[in-house]
């Protein structure tokens, strides 16, 4: 693919990327950031994605992986967070960040609980409509794996939301 | 029928193959718990679609496009297909000060024969530049480059002449580059008179070197002193032959 269609696709994903990147972060700039940060590695790194593959898998791979990274270089740093999943999860700054955060209404509310591990599965399949075998290839994960925190995910959120959802 | 969280996520998330499905879209005609945990999970599934979409309708900021934009834009050499008549205009508008540039580039890089070049012997003359009665003169392996060498042939040379011209008072300067000194030198009865010194090009690989900022001031002095255009190669050997008058 040429530099200008490959520049063409990664304009028009942009919107998407956003939305995801807005769902990973739980934060309007942060979001920003985060796809911002995407934006510049996706372009540095464009001779290694390979035409004829879904360029959105792709990026959201990197979006997803940026954001990870960040998020265990800001626990290694010792930063306030409350570990998930009793540390099993590579963990988000936590409950009390969230609870400072103006109410962003109920849905926005009950996703943002959720450990980043089911959150992005969750935004992967729900909000973004990759298919388990596409979502579980983005996280880096088998399929099982998934499928397992998208029930989660789920579950929690119907707590949260009440049954009517 | 047993159907698990699984099963009906895995039906509304559209994951199940025909067979599956129907089995389970079946046994939720005759289970109303079953058809009412389908329908729960349809309806978390649209909020929250619907509570996220409102983001991707948000203007995408200006300066995101921009970079991908500046990243991935073509080169410059595609304006020709896509108007030939703009690239035509740049061009255009570009020349005045292209010009000069171009001419000192077509004098310097002029295809044409090697001739011997006497270096002369740089053991016994170190010395590039001596005294002279009004100022520096070219001595040793630079009078002798400043004397001979050809702008247009001068492969490997140690010295290399990056052109040649007359200046207002008539006389025949060139601009010269070497390791130890590069400058201006114009021809008078003494030999060559230095009008400009600056620091050399400090590498032994002459074929490579490129011109610094130093040469670069050099060459846009010359342009200042020149009269008409600089010698091209033939211009430049018959000056030679007439040993610089």
């Amino acid at each position: 693919m040429k530099p200008e269609a490959f520049g063409d696709e990664l304009v028009r994903l942009l919107p998407r990327m956003r939305r995801f990147a807005r769902g990973l972060a739980r934060d309007a700039a942060d979001g920003d950031d985060l796809c911002q940060a995407t934006i510049e590695r996706a372009l540095k790194s464009s001779q290694q994605w390979q035409g004829g593959t879904r360029l959105d898998s792709w990026v959201y791979t990197i979006m997803r992986n940026i954001w990870v990274d960040q998020v265990r270089a800001r626990n290694r740093r010792g930063q306030t967070f409350v570990a998930e999943e009793a540390g099993l999860d590579v963990g988000d700054p936590g409950d009390a960040a969230i609870e400072a955060h103006v109410e962003l209404g109920n849905v926005g509310r009950a996703i943002d609980r959720l450990p980043l591990e089911q959150r992005e599965a969750v935004m992967l399949v729900l909000v973004e409509g990759f298919a388990y075998k596409e979502a579980a290839e983005i996280i880096g994960c088998p399929m099982g794996t998934l499928t397992s925190r998208l029930v989660r995910g789920r579950e929690a959120l119907m707590r949260s939301l009440g049954e009517a959802a | 029928m047993s159907v698990s969280s699984e099963d009906v996520m895995a039906y509304v998330d559209g994951e199940l193959d025909e067979a599956a499905r129907a089995r389970i879209a079946d046994a939720a005609r005759k289970d109303t718990s079953l058809a009412a945990r389908i329908n729960a999970e349809q309806a978390l599934r649209d909020r929250l679609r619907g509570h996220f979409a409102p983001i991707a309708d948000e203007p995408v900021p200006q300066d995101w496009i921009a970079s991908i934009r500046s990243a991935t834009a073509a080169p410059a050499v595609t304006l020709n297909v896509v108007s030939m008549d703009a690239a035509r205009a740049a061009r255009a508008q570009r020349a005045p000060s292209k010009m000069p540039r171009r001419l000192w580039a077509g004098a310097a890089l002029a295809a044409s024969l090697v001739v011997g070049v006497m270096i002369g012997d740089r053991v016994h003359q170190p010395a590039v530049l001596v005294a002279g009665k009004t100022g520096l003169v070219a001595s040793g392996e630079l009078a002798q480059a400043l004397n001979t060498q050809l702008a247009s042939a001068q492969d490997k040379a140690p010295i290399r002449i990056l052109g040649t011209f007359k200046r207002q008072a008539g006389d025949t300067c060139r601009v010269f580059d070497g390791a130890a000194a590069s400058g201006i030198a114009c021809h008078d009865s003494d030999g060559w008179q230095m009008q400009q010194v600056v620091p050399g090009t400090k590498t032994s690989q002459a074929a490579y070197r490129q011109a610094g900022s130093d040469q670069a001031g050099l060459m846009a002095q010359a342009q200042a002193m020149m009269v008409g255009d600089p010698f091209d190669a033939t211009q430049e050997r018959t000056a030679r032959d007439h040993l610089w008058h």
